[in-house]
């Protein structure tokens, strides 16, 4: 399911948390809110840990991860990384990427098999991604945006990208990240998607302002409902609804 | 003059200036290019396909039949089709698939890898790494503020809206089909925007007949300005004044505006250089008034702040309203001389992209410029040099990238947070990885600071607990006999002290008579009824020992009747009805070290002068020999009064104790003292003197054998004249003395 959160009045839940199927950061805010949204729904599965990475709350934006590890920039400090390794599995590898592009939420997206990174990504960051986080690596844009990371969002069951992207380019996406893709928005039609949402396979936590056509979207291609889609929405959509 | 070069993507750019009397042949024939307007544009943007509009409702209701994951093996940027993933996945990974990206991202269009494999060596490196540097080059040393490309300006937003921004450029096509461009604002005012075709290419034609211009800029206390006339400069001038603050960068009026005037003398001077600044700038334009007034154009760049010193006061040299003056529409630097040529020369040219057939409809790209100081002109930079030639550059002057004019961004790539351009440090950097270690440290071999003090203490400690052991195997009477005994010494509470003594005594001697009647059960259940109770049960006990014990003078029949245990004579003492073991007891009790400094109670009462209790504590066998551990006796703590009442016991009881001991003991010891004085002092002596002293004590020998009557006087001293041959002297500079004393007189005498 979806849930709608805000983090201190914020909607951009993504620049403010990280989501992923084995552990789950929660930016340290001044109210607990935000976070016993995320303890509420994953307390029970995942480890939900409050984090800051180089004393910034947008740890979302920071860093990036699946189930396999985490990387941080090389601006997390000794005891931030300390921290994030001691609340995390043992399972999950952490490591500070040596890259310029130190906004890895910004500049990498991922799923647990792969990664759409900025085109301008180091080759160690790449090689890194691959042993780190156990994925393929692609470089691309999205909607002729660089920062894949902040403008797509995608898990194992599917993704989502901004709507300006055009239908080849969705294809050839979807092809490539092997998911089925979507354009669609957030946040009363933000098309910065991967701020203003996080998802993983079982469940996605979105800004306060997304509008309920927005949240089934988003349920829909992250296959977050319960149930699969009735007919009256596939089959029997056009005999009943005139458009 | 005409460029042309073969720099890749603009093999027919070439500049004209409007100044040439060529571009009149240029300029003939014109018409609007279909790149120009806004209309145009958008349409130019759908076609191409590159963005599409779905709103969210759409995507909801045919979402379902779109879930599915592509079966597309096509790259969109570089036109190839795959035949399998692997191949698929190996592209993307290719040097050609981001050289297309970048291009794409800036809207040019894509290249055949064929075509990318020759060009590769321009491209000089396109490696993730080394892309920080091409960006570095092109922001630090472009003269052109015109290199964007205007669609990737006009780009991302302003699609939904009627009203665009301009372009800062407008572009015409000639009779030869060539595609031209001019600066917008060489054509038109802001305020009066020309709408028709015919106005604006009229304008253009008009423009090589407007040839003077003035250019003025001003920023941070720096002016320069000057007018031109075609290629010609008619006036020019710059002026410095210190008016922005160090360091942080601000003027100084606008500091002091925020309502916290600063009183340094540093902002006075800045104030009073603003103020000079706008006088000097005013006083110069005035001069100029008449040349200005024949311009064509007034480009100006002129900060808000600084705003007044051309357009208001009294004699203000512009007015707000003319519409000559026109503002730069590309980034500057610091207004110098050169600075305004190459603005004068950048707004001037006339640039040719060849036949706007091949160009097709979307804007074209200038290539970069760099302004020649030398000649004055534009020139075009060849690409592959320039990346070799700039870094050069760059490195020679590290501090002076930022001041330069930054081109806005060729690519979104800037968003990202940028780390530190240094690659130096960004490599040392790199090499430090956090390595985790275990490692174990054995603390088998440790041995303790030798200077701390802990050990000290704990041996303090441990004598402390020493004693507290001995004072509980005392008991609790014997603490408390102590304890009053103490103070009965020390406050010379006789009363008190011969209660205290005669309890004692009691004690004793019931003690010892009750091993003796070993068996008898009256006794033992007296004592077992009494246990708890001490002082009762030495009154009982003395009722027993009376019993048991064949009465005698002295001895007290009650405890707690003061005058019944009054021993004055030393018969009393030495009485019969004691056993003898009791006395002994007592005087062994009385002679026991009381406290650290090893003193016995005789050593109390005599240091506080009481006279009675010293005579009783004699009487009752304390020791006037034991010394304290400082080695005093008692009478060496005594007052007069109290060293009387010692003297008289002795006249009394000559025998009882070794007087003598104490003396000659302390005699003894003053000899020790003495002797390890002299020790020192002859350590203390030159070998010369320790030979001369042995030298004097051999003869002194010799003599002494020789004859045993008569020793010779070798040496004196020179206070007293004593004989002090054989001995280590006291002395000062060659005088030698037998004492200090003498030795401190004489020196007194002789100041």
């Amino acid at each position: 399911m979806a849930i709608r959160a805000q983090f201190e009045g914020n909607n951009e839940v993504g620049v403010f948390s990280k989501l992923t199927n084995n552990y789950c950061l929660v930016a340290i805010g001044g109210s607990e809110n935000f976070y016993s949204v995320f303890e509420g729904e994953l307390a029970d599965t995942i480890p939900v840990v409050h984090a800051s990475i180089a004393g910034c709350r947008v740890i979302g934006r920071m860093c990036v991860g699946n189930r396999h590890g985490l990387l941080v920039p090389n601006t997390t400090t000794d005891q931030e990384l300390q921290h994030i390794r001691n609340a995390l599995p043992d399972s999950v590898k952490i490591y500070r990427a040596e890259e310029k592009l130190s906004a890895l939420g910004n500049v990498i997206a991922c799923n647990d098999y792969v990664a759409l990174v900025h085109p301008d990504l180091d080759r160690e960051t790449e090689d890194l991604l691959v042993d780190t986080l156990n994925v393929e690596v692609f470089r691309h844009t999205v909607a002729n945006n660089v920062l894949v990371g902040s403008y797509a969002v995608f898990s194992n069951q599917g993704g989502m990208v901004p709507p300006k992207t055009s239908v080849e380019d969705l294809d050839e996406l979807s092809s490539l990240l092997q998911v089925p893709l979507v354009a669609g928005t957030v946040n009363r039609g933000s098309d910065v998607l991967a701020a203003g949402m996080v998802v993983n396979d079982w469940m996605a936590v979105c800004g306060h302002d997304t509008t309920s056509t927005e949240v089934s979207v988003l349920e829909s291609v992250f296959k977050l409902s319960d149930h699969e889609p009735s007919q009256i929405q596939t089959q029997m959509r056009d005999s009943l609804v005139d458009t | 003059m005409e460029q042309t070069k073969n720099t890749p993507g603009h093999e027919h750019y070439s500049n004209q200036s409007l100044f040439d009397i060529k571009v009149r042949s240029i300029l003939d024939g014109l018409d609007l290019a279909s790149c120009n307007t806004s209309s145009c544009n958008m349409a130019e943007i759908e076609t191409r396909g590159q963005t599409q509009s779905v709103s969210t409702l759409s995507i909801c209701t045919d979402i379902t039949t779109k879930l599915v994951v592509s079966e597309s093996k096509f790259c969109n940027s570089c036109q190839v089709q795959f035949d399998d993933r692997e191949e698929q996945v190996l592209h993307y990974k290719s040097d050609w698939h981001r050289y297309n990206l970048h291009l794409r991202v800036r809207g040019a269009p894509s290249v055949t890898e064929d075509h990318f494999e020759t060009m590769s060596g321009d491209v000089s490196s396109i490696s993730g790494s080394d892309d920080e540097e091409d960006v570095e080059e092109q922001s630090s040393d472009v003269t052109e503020g015109d290199n964007l490309t205007p669609l990737s300006e006009n780009e991302p937003h302003g699609s939904s809206s009627s009203r665009q921004r301009e372009s800062q450029k407008v572009y015409f096509t000639n009779k030869n089909g060539e595609l031209l461009s001019v600066y917008r604002c060489l054509l038109h005012h802001k305020k009066n925007p020309i709408e028709e075709t015919e106005q604006l290419i009229s304008a253009v034609t008009e423009l090589p007949k407007k040839l003077r211009w003035a250019v003025l800029m001003v920023t941070c206390g720096h002016f320069a300005g000057a007018i031109f006339d075609g290629n010609e400069v008619l006036e020019h001038k710059t002026f410095h004044r210190y008016t922005s603050r160090r360091k942080r960068g601000t003027a100084q009026s606008s500091f002091d505006s925020k309502g916290r005037a600063a009183k340094s003398g540093g902002a006075h001077l800045r104030r009073y250089n603003e103020a000079a600044l706008v006088q000097e700038v005013q006083e110069l334009l005035n001069k100029w008034q008449d040349l200005l007034d024949s311009c064509h154009f007034v480009f100006v760049r002129i900060p808000v702040a600084n705003r007044g010193m051309f357009f208001s006061g009294k004699n203000a040299p512009l007015k707000k309203d003319d519409l000559r003056i026109r503002v730069i529409p590309f980034p500057t630097r610091r207004p110098t001389f050169s600075e305004l040529k190459r603005v004068q020369q950048v707004l001037s040219t006339v640039e040719s992209y060849g036949n706007a057939a091949d160009v097709g409809p979307v804007f074209p790209r200038s290539p970069r410029r760099y302004f020649n100081k030398d000649s004055g002109q534009l020139e075009i930079q060849p690409q592959s040099l320039d990346a070799k030639q700039q870094t050069g550059k760059v490195k020679a002057r590290p501090g002076s990238a930022k001041s330069k004019t930054q081109e806005p961004s060729e690519s979104p790539m800037q968003i990202v947070p940028e780390v530190q351009k240094d690659e130096e440090e960004e490599e040392e950097e790199s090499s430090l990885n956090l390595v985790e270690t275990k490692e174990e440290i054995s603390f088998s071999g440790l041995k303790e600071f030798e200077h701390t003090p802990k050990k000290k203490r704990n041996k303090r400690k441990e004598k402390e607990t020493q004693s507290k052991i001995e004072d509980f195997s005392l008991g609790e009477r014997e603490i408390r006999w102590k304890n009053s005994l103490f103070t009965a010494s020390k406050t010379g509470n006789e009363n008190i002290f011969k209660i205290i003594v005669n309890e004692m005594i009691d004690h004793h001697t019931y003690c010892a008579t009750s091993v003796e009647n070993e068996g008898s059960c009256e006794s033992q259940s007296l004592c077992g009824k009494d246990s708890s109770l001490p002082s009762q049960g030495l009154v009982l006990s003395d009722n027993q020992s009376l019993k048991t014990t064949p009465p005698s003078q002295g001895c007290p029949s009650e405890g707690n009747h003061p005058n019944g245990i009054v021993l004055t004579s030393p018969e009393a003492l030495s009485g019969n009805g004691h056993p003898d073991g009791s006395l002994e007891r007592v005087a062994a009790f009385f002679n026991k070290p009381l406290g650290d400094g090893g003193q016995t109670l005789l050593h109390v009462a005599s240091q506080e002068n009481q006279a009675q209790v010293i005579h009783l504590l004699l009487e009752h066998g304390a020791d006037p020999a034991i010394k304290d551990k400082a080695g005093r006796i008692p009478y060496n703590l005594a007052g007069s009064e109290s060293r009387n009442s010692f003297r008289r016991f002795m006249s009394l009881w000559p025998d009882k104790y070794d007087y003598a001991k104490a003396q000659e003991k302390k005699e003894a010891l003053a000899k020790e003292r003495e002797e390890e004085k002299e020790k020192e002092r002859f350590l203390a002596l030159s070998d010369r003197e320790k030979r001369a002293l042995a030298a004097e004590r051999r003869i002194l020998q010799q003599h002494s054998t020789d004859n045993n009557s008569s020793k010779p006087v070798l040496r004196r001293c020179w206070g007293c004249a004593i004989d002090i041959t054989g001995k280590v002297p006291f002395e000062y500079s060659d005088y030698k003395f037998c004492s200090t004393k003498c030795l401190r007189e004489h020196r007194s005498k002789a100041k």
